[in-house]
């Protein structure tokens, strides 16, 4: 079985290839790259130059800036050529140079940590003290008020994208036409140095509870009714009959036999921690103003920032097929059943 | 090639010869998933089948029966040896000669409630194999279909009727009509009652041995079922492990088999009469796990009369009767 | 549908007994019908004008102004028209126009006070902040959203069906390199390549449309692969390959009309997850081209103005009970066709 996951790993070799293969050429062959943006702010800067007489010239000039441009960016080189080189830095982490802040890619996306940090952190608490004890209850009670009463936000959950959420409650409490409770944009106030500790994470609290409240409700729903189905699954299922019919009392029998196997499918979703980092959302951050993943990610392909935007779409496709096998991963581990080949 | 195997000449007088047939499934495993190994289903298998006569096939299962008979019918590539079709190798056929090569060579499935298309109505799981093949014109179709329907005992009334409306038997009836519409020579019937009532076993062995003679068929009879090969063959081949391990007519082997696993697996036919005294031979050690068979024999560890040479020589299948034509082969050290 | 019939129709019949979804379903349709005949009921042209003893139909043929005497041959102005001299002092004359008499394009320029402007008896669910009356414009957005999903739900479905039956029929190599290709799609970040490419092109529905189904393929793909793989081993189908039965034949006879349970399983959660998306988009601006009628385009208009509740209420109402909808219609379906997984538990 460990042959088998150590042959995945080696399979996401050709696969991590060919991400960067498609981004890099869809990226670097559109149209509106850097060197045209740069060009487009000049003539629009320096519109009185070019009219200025000695037009030849200016064309000379201008013809000289493309070059200089070009050799910043390095699209002096083909094609072929510069994605060789921006691989054989990747091979070292290397993401280069981000175009639009002129610092190493690496930072620009660690600073964006903080944000995506606290996403990635209250998803995960939201998964494990709310929608866990929530899924078990509406199992235990399937069809009574109480499921139905509950199912009533699940479905809202589902059925309502988390950005349009977010604007209802920025329309409702941030001072739009009814109640000024919570700032509307940014992660914290401007006073924040000043303020005491308990009043730091106040001060945060209320930033982030919209747009976290956005960010969790969809998933908020999807992991509270799988808790949920995968607990009737046990309940219902054969052993755990046996258990009551060998008089085990009810509690017992959910605590000891069905609720550790429900909890299987929940349990894995844990091993895609390495995504906390990287969490966010486009919509969610821009509206409520915050530097995010999203953002930033969003940002870059509008700045045609490609060095951000590349190292952004590696980062999160490693992420995102590293959490893929650490479940596989933990299914094995902790469900013996499970064997993939 | 085997002993058995005089001439070349021989092909022709059979409908069907089989020669040094094998299938081996890869086994993978390890970091780069490359073969590491091989399950060899089916080992070096070789028969002749007459005309007209049936041959049964039996063995435990996982023997490598069933391989045998898709093997037989192309719907896998063997790894080595040759099938000949009165004469012609069919494993060299392709494309259009492997299509008219499905209409020789037909097959009725293990399981009734598997190998009928659940989306199909009875007449068109049997029209099909016509349709398919551009036979006849859609009228001409439909009275053959009729015919075909009446012959193997179903109501026409009911020919729209789909396969979850009729019973196991039925089911059987309608694959064996299907396997019919072709009109083809041979016949490779897969355990074709052993997934129904014993009580309708009789009437579906009955209607084959019917049709076997009405359409000049060749039948071969692939069953772990005992006393329904000894009512259905001319010839029985036990096959163990993926190989022959004995090989005679119906008569001489049921009256005494040589092989120390054909004796085991016949004692364990019921016997018609309670006062009958029956001799069991018991064999306590499990059979080999398909990953790893035993060198020489494979039989040896199970055998009661297991000698040395048993466990580093393999034997060969030879003909203890002495007469070519009522030949009995065993492959064992002991003769 | 004669071969899906003896299955298929038990199947309805489990779909029809679960109310909640069935009502769902009629609910969607009787809508989406609707809507798509919206220009009669929901129009800044007139169904009919009586002008100087003759009948006119502007919502289905095109008149130009000089047909009702002004001086262009654009389209008439008939709201224009309606309130000439020359057209109402002939009591004759009649214009009669539909329930909803305004455009999804028309900005109201007699409001009484700058849009966007709250809801009135004029403008029911208020004006747009270019004064377009908003009713319109989401009865018309419902009519973009649910086109948009469907055909982007047919097309993709069409492709993940085909990618999936050739892989797990054929297996192999073949197999294999798609199994790459998809895991190298699957990990590209969708909504970036999106706004990319749409943010480069010129908006179109149709470049939408080719995006999405470049992505959305890929989910249904691993069913019907799972669902080959296995169909090529049942009995039946080695049946039909020892009649004679051709690859396509058996793939398109024997194996796909049992492989329907995926597709329509997954079919509401692709139409649900296409309305989200194609609304996420527009609220960023790279969806469907301007003027369209778009949820998503409303809603960032509500994030431009804080202050008028109708722009993000409204739409996020209609957004909730469509994807509610859809969501009770999947609940259902997949109930019907996998009994097994929905066993009740009494306790």
């Amino acid at each position: 079985m460990n042959a088998y996951f150590i042959r995945r790993l080696f399979l996401m070799l050709p696969t991590l290839w060919g991400i960067t293969l498609v981004t890099f050429f869809i990226v670097q062959i559109l149209p509106g790259g850097p060197v045209e943006q740069a060009l487009s702010a000049l003539r629009f800067g320096g519109g009185e130059m070019a009219e200025g007489g000695a037009s030849a010239s200016a064309a000379k000039i201008e013809e000289e800036y493309v070059e200089a441009l070009k050799k910043h960016y390095g699209f002096d080189k083909p094609l072929p050529v510069r994605y060789y080189n921006w691989l054989k830095d990747l091979l070292v982490l290397d993401f280069g140079e981000s175009y639009y802040y002129e610092e190493p890619v690496i930072d620009v996306i660690v600073e964006r940590f903080p944000v995506s940090i606290i996403f990635g952190i209250a998803s995960l608490l939201i998964t494990y003290l709310i929608c866990v004890p929530l899924g078990i209850i509406k199992a235990l009670r399937h069809q009574r008020f109480f499921d139905y009463a509950s199912s009533l936000v699940i479905f809202a959950g589902y059925s309502i994208p988390g950005f349009a959420l977010l604007i209802l409650l920025i329309v409702l409490f941030c001072g739009g036409s009814y109640y000024d409770i919570f700032p509307m944009q940014g992660l914290t106030s401007e006073n924040f140095s000043e303020l005491s500790f308990f009043g730091k994470i106040a001060d945060l609290f209320m930033h982030m509870l919209l747009p976290l409240t956005a960010y969790v409700i969809g998933m908020f729903a999807f992991t509270t009714m799988l808790m949920k189905n995968s607990l009737i699954e046990q309940i219902t299922a054969d052993y755990v009959r046996t258990a009551y019919a060998k008089g085990l009392s009810g509690k017992i029998v959910i605590v000891k036999h069905a609720l550790r196997n429900a909890l299987i499918p929940i349990a894995t979703g844990f091993s895609e921690f390495v995504s906390f980092f990287f969490a966010g959302s486009i919509l969610i951050e821009k509206i409520s103003g915050l530097d995010g993943f999203g953002a930033l990610g969003y940002e870059s392909l509008l700045n045609r920032d490609y060095p951000v935007a590349l190292g952004i779409i590696v980062i999160t496709s490693v992420t995102v097929m590293v959490g893929n096998i650490l479940s596989d991963f933990a299914y094995t581990v902790i469900d013996p059943r499970i064997d993939f080949k | 090639m085997r002993k058995h195997t005089s001439s070349g000449g021989d092909l022709h007088k059979h409908i069907i010869s089989v020669r040094g047939l094998k299938k081996h499934f890869p086994i993978k495993g390890g970091i780069l998933n490359r073969q590491i190994g091989a399950i060899r289903a089916v080992d070096t298998v070789s028969f002749d089948v007459e005309s007209n006569k049936t041959l049964g096939i039996v063995g435990e299962s996982g023997c490598g029966k069933s391989t045998l008979a898709r093997l037989i019918n192309r719907l896998i590539e063997p790894t080595a040896g040759e099938i000949y079709l009165q004469g012609d190798n069919i494993l060299a056929w392709k494309g259009g000669a492997l299509r008219r090569f499905y209409r020789k060579i037909q097959v009725v499935f293990q399981d009734p409630y598997a190998s009928l298309n659940p989306r199909f109505s009875m007449f068109d799981i049997i029209e099909e194999p016509l349709r398919i093949n551009n036979i006849d014109t859609k009228r001409l179709r439909r009275k053959r279909v009729r015919e075909l329907i009446e012959k193997s005992g179903l109501s026409w009334d009911y020919r729209n009727r789909y396969p979850h409306e009729f019973s196991g038997g039925q089911r059987q009836r309608i694959g064996i009509a299907r396997a019919l519409a072709l009109h083809p020579e041979i016949l490779i019937c897969d355990e074709p009652v052993s997934a129904l009532d014993v009580s309708v076993q009789a009437q579906i062995l009955n209607l084959l041995m019917d049709l076997q003679d009405e359409f000049k068929l060749t039948v071969l009879f692939i069953s772990h079922d005992l006393s329904v090969v000894n009512k259905v063959s001319d010839q029985v081949i036990v096959l163990y492990c993926g190989k022959i391990v004995e090989m005679a007519s119906r008569n001489r082997i049921f009256k005494k088999q040589l092989h120390p696993y054909a004796q085991a697996l016949f004692s364990a036919i019921p016997k018609s009469s309670p006062h009958e005294q029956k001799e069991r031979t018991l064999l306590n050690v499990e059979p080999p796990s398909p990953r790893h068979f035993p060198t020489g024999c494979r039989f040896h560890p199970r055998c009661p009369h297991a000698m040395d040479v048993c466990k580093k020589t393999e034997p060969q299948l030879e003909n203890v009767s002495g007469s070519e034509d009522d030949f009995h082969r065993v492959a064992c050290h002991l003769f | 549908m004669a071969i899906l019939n003896p299955i298929l129709s038990k199947r309805w019949e489990n779909f029809k007994k679960i109310r909640r979804g069935y009502y769902s379903l009629i609910i969607l349709i009787v809508t989406y019908l609707v809507a798509l005949g919206a220009e009669l009921w929901v129009n800044n042209k007139p169904l009919v004008v009586y002008y100087q003893g003759t009948y006119y139909y502007p919502v289905f043929f095109f008149y130009s102004g000089e047909t009702f005497g002004e001086d262009y041959i654009a389209e008439a102005q008939y709201k224009e028209i309606r309130d000439r001299p020359a057209f109402k002092d002939n009591p004759d004359n009649v214009m009669l126009f539909p329930f909803i008499p305004y455009g999804y394009n028309e900005s109201d320029d007699n409001l009484n006070a700058s849009p966007p402007t709250v809801p009135d008896s004029r403008h029911w669910l208020g004006t747009d902040d270019r004064g377009r009356d908003l009713l319109t414009r989401l009865i018309y957005g419902y009519r973009v959203s649910l086109s948009f999903a469907l055909v982007v739900l047919v097309l993709s479905t069409i492709v993940g069906v085909a990618i999936g039956a050739v892989q797990g029929y054929c297996a192999g190599v073949l197999d294999l390199i798609c199994q790459r290709v998809i895991e190298v799609v699957s990990a590209l970040p969708f909504l970036y390549l999106l706004i990319l490419l749409a943010s480069i092109f010129d908006p179109s529905i149709t470049l939408l449309v080719i995006i999405f189904c470049a992505f959305r393929w890929i989910g249904l793909s691993y069913f019907m692969r799972a669902e080959f793989l296995r169909g090529r081993k049942i009995e039946y189908v080695e049946a039909a390959r020892s009649i004679g039965v051709s690859r396509v034949g058996i793939m398109a006879r024997h194996i796909l009309p049992n492989t329907i349970t995926p597709i329509i399983t997954l079919a509401p959660f692709s139409v649900a997850a296409s309305i989200g998306l194609l609304s996420s988009l527009d609220f960023l601006g790279f969806g469907v081209p301007a003027p369209t009628a778009s949820w998503g385009e409303i809603l960032s208009q509500a994030h431009a103005n804080l202050t008028s509740y109708h722009l993000s209420v409204f739409p996020l109402i209609c957004l909730f009970i469509t994807l509610l909808l859809v969501s009770f219609v999947g609940e259902a379906v997949r109930e019907a066709f996998d009994p097994k997984a929905y066993f009740r538990y009494k306790g």
